[in-house]
């Protein structure tokens, strides 16, 4: 049976990569299996066939094992080398890297101190009078321009002029 | 700030929502200065006690502006007190009959419980924000009035915070 590592040993072969010892190993082989025999005869065909079409045949400068140990020699020194430090930020990165969060916590405080204004409104709109007795009464004046609650407390069994709010609005002789 | 800039970007503005929400609670559990003021209201140009004198300008005009009038208004006493969020400050003499229990509710909002003669009269709830002034008020002996303004009093300092303890006559609150 051909395992994926002799086809590809096999196409390393065809394309004169092997050194010469293993070129040696795999036509001995290759003398001895059909089968690997077809491959290589399919492998050939193969490439004539890119061949006239056109297709331009790469060859690697140096041996396949050289080729593969430079990019695992790579792979080993970057691993070694610390950790590339960030280059440092303009003031315009910079603000723009901040200026994300600091304009989502700048509309949130506009948020709440929107909300609190309004609570605050609403609140010093609705004043809750509540009287001790039965016998008392209490009209309540509310004035947003003049920034005030008047609450007149009277006695209901009291018949006095100074009971009803409008006669002590005439009071004013102005 | 080197420390702070290797958060993430969520984690710092979620550090930032979280001082923004905390400087809003801190702002509303200040505690309340509250000011409240005893004046009797009379057509009178002059009150018979010497040691009144009368209320600046500003509250004149107000009152002024209420339907229950009267030509001059004359302060009898005045009581600053500092209410923490939720306390009560209990039996602040405004006169010799008259008591206040003044509660902070938070966020600007006072619950004022008036009392006169050892019986509680009315309790009235109501918000201070931004120079709201809450007035209560009724009818005295020959045509006059009582008038207890109460007002908020800037933590840092007011003109008017001066403590003014007069003698409150008894014929000023029925």
């Amino acid at each position: 049976m051909i395992t994926h590592e002799f086809e590809l040993k096999l196409q390393a072969y065809l394309d004169g990569e092997l050194p010469a010892l293993e070129a040696a190993e795999v036509e001995g082989w290759l003398a001895r299996d059909q089968e690997g025999q077809a491959l290589l005869a399919e492998l050939r065909n193969t490439t004539k066939a890119l061949s006239a079409a056109g297709e331009v045949e790469v060859k690697l400068p140096e041996t396949r094992e050289f080729y593969w140990s430079k990019i695992a020699r790579e792979i080993e020194r970057q691993d070694r080398e610390p950790a590339a430090v960030a280059p440092k930020l303009s003031w315009f990165a910079w603000v723009q890297r901040h200026l994300v969060p600091v304009s989502g916590v700048a509309l949130l405080a506009c948020l709440l101190a929107v909300m609190l204004v309004h609570s605050e409104k609403s609140s010093s709109q609705f004043g809750e009078t509540e009287l001790a007795s039965e016998d008392m009464g209490s009209y309540t004046f509310r004035d947003q321009q003049q920034k005030m609650t008047m609450v007149w407390l009277y006695d209901r069994n009291d018949d006095s002029q100074f009971t009803d709010p409008t006669a002590v609005a005439s009071m004013d002789q102005e | 700030m080197k420390n702070f800039h290797m958060l993430s970007v969520p984690l710092r503005s979620a550090l930032c929502l979280l001082a923004v929400g905390l400087l809003a609670v801190s702002a509303q559990a200040q505690e309340l200065k509250v000011e409240a003021q005893l004046i009797w209201g009379t057509n009178d140009p002059l009150s018979p006690d010497p040691n009144h004198k009368p209320v600046d300008a500003d509250l004149a005009r107000q009152l002024g502006k209420s339907p229950y009038r009267w030509k001059n208004y004359f302060e009898v006493n005045r009581k600053i007190v500092n209410v923490p969020v939720g306390a009560v400050k209990s039996n602040v003499p405004i006169s010799d009959h008259c008591k206040l229990d003044i509660k902070n509710l938070g966020g600007n909002q006072v619950e004022v419980t008036l009392h006169g003669n050892g019986k509680r009269v009315i309790k009235h709830s109501e918000s201070l924000a931004n120079g709201w002034r809450l007035i209560l008020s009724g009818d005295a002996k020959n045509d006059t009035a009582w008038l207890v303004v109460i007002k908020k009093l800037d933590s840092k300092g007011d003109k008017s915070e001066k403590p003014a303890i007069l003698p409150a006559p008894a014929s000023v609150l029925k």
